[in-house]
């Protein structure tokens, strides 16, 4: 978790991250600072080879961001997120409103299934995957910053099209870091074996970093994961963002355990039952 | 003769810690060649015959998510070991012997405890899966 906007301001990335893993109960240190050990806590066969597998992911996320919803693409959270909710509302509701014979009440987004109304929604819906499949340009004009057809949206969740002034104390929601690449002592001497992973997570824009552990060797290692920053930059009332570039040093601590029989608690035998 | 049956537990961990239940969030399927019943819900029941080796394993439907086995058990009879104080649950081989117990069929009713996680609520169990260990002839 960054704290985006303040590490942009210091151009200083490890003062303003607070690392937190899902291992907490299992034995990780320092949850919630910049200092994460994670635990890794991997086991071994008799003849010393590796028993279970033990995956990492990497999602970063703004300080600043509105709360996600958990990422599943299941039917009940679908359209939890609030940006989109909005998103989804402002247009509905313009559709209404472009509609006369529909007046008043505001607060029920129906359409009328007159053949107008029906192709003002179908169009309006056709914007809105547009918008969703145009995503991140990079303009090669404008010093590599990227141009976005995302309009920015405040921290409360509305939208506000791409007026910086529209924005008060600077709250909007700048673009979500991405992790660009993982590196460090922890891949040089292959205890860990990170990649890029396509996935459905629109965090992202659909991919992650993910890391198989090798837990044959226990200890401490560390690792450096690149972080991709974004800051809005505003010229000739145009928006546009630019990455920037930083580093974050962390560390994962390899535990190994010896496989055994649950009902044992040594060796293979009969079930418990006489 | 088939030496091992593999009987694999299924588990949806999210909705599972939801509901506080395994009903309806947990399936059992096992490959035993003596056509088991109710395969692919909790009501499970193993065909067996002594001196086959059986090993439990559970998987989370959604794979990111976090399950263990921490006990099964055949009660009345009393457990050898006790999971308790084991820390890393993963470190654990469900497996055992069908022992062999006399010439008629008999059905053994077992509790399966599964740890989601951790935490106060995150230990839900079972005691609809069974055993049937068939005459070893």
């Amino acid at each position: 978790m960054i704290d985006v906007k303040a590490a942009l301001e210091t151009r200083n990335l490890s003062d303003h991250a607070y690392l937190i893993d899902n291992m907490k109960d299992y034995g990780s240190q320092n949850e919630g600072t910049n200092a994460l050990i994670s635990k890794v806590n991997g086991t071994y066969w008799a003849d010393d080879t590796q028993a279970g597998e033990e995956v990492m992911n990497w999602l970063a996320i703004d300080i600043n961001d509105m709360p996600r919803t958990v990422q599943k693409p299941s039917y009940y959270t679908y359209f939890k997120t609030k940006a989109i909710e909005t998103f989804l509302k402002k247009h509905l509701l313009n559709t209404r409103k472009s509609n006369p014979k529909n007046k008043g009440d505001n607060s029920n987004y129906e359409i009328e299934m007159t053949s107008d109304g029906f192709e003002t929604m179908f169009d309006k819906l056709k914007d809105i995957a547009n918008v969703a499949q145009g995503g991140l340009k990079t303009n090669t004009g404008s010093n590599k910053n990227i141009e976005t057809v995302w309009p920015l949206v405040s921290v409360t969740g509305e939208i506000e099209g791409q007026n910086v002034n529209n924005f008060k104390d600077d709250d909007y929601i700048n673009l979500p870091p991405i992790v660009t690449n993982i590196t460090g002592e922890a891949v040089d001497l292959g205890i860990i074996y990170p990649a890029q992973y396509g996935s459905p997570n629109f965090i992202t824009e659909g991919w992650y970093w993910c890391a198989t552990v090798n837990t044959a060797k226990a200890g401490k290692y560390r690792y450096t994961a690149h972080i991709t920053l974004f800051d809005l930059v505003t010229k000739d009332d145009k928006i546009s963002w630019k990455p920037v570039q930083m580093t974050l040093d962390s560390h994962i601590l390899i535990s190994r355990d010896p496989m055994r029989n649950g009902f044992t608690g040594a060796g293979d035998s009969y079930l418990p039952i006489y | 003769m088939q030496e091992q049956i593999n009987i694999m537990i299924m588990v949806d961990s999210i909705k599972a810690l939801v509901d506080q239940s395994l009903n309806e969030n947990c399936f059992m399927v096992d490959d035993s060649p003596f056509f088991s019943k109710q395969k692919g819900t909790l009501y499970l029941d193993t065909q067996c015959i002594p001196g086959q080796l059986i090993h439990w394993t559970v998987k989370a439907v959604d794979v990111q998510t976090p399950v263990s086995i921490k006990q099964i058990s055949f009660e009345p009879y009393q457990l050898y070991f006790n999971t308790t104080n084991v820390e890393n649950l993963d470190a654990l081989v469900w497996n055992g012997i069908v022992p062999y117990l006399g010439n008629q069929q008999m059905t053994y009713k077992y509790k399966v405890v599964l740890q989601i996680g951790k935490g106060k609520k995150s230990k839900l169990e079972t005691f609809t899966p069974s055993l049937t260990i068939l005459p070893p002839y």
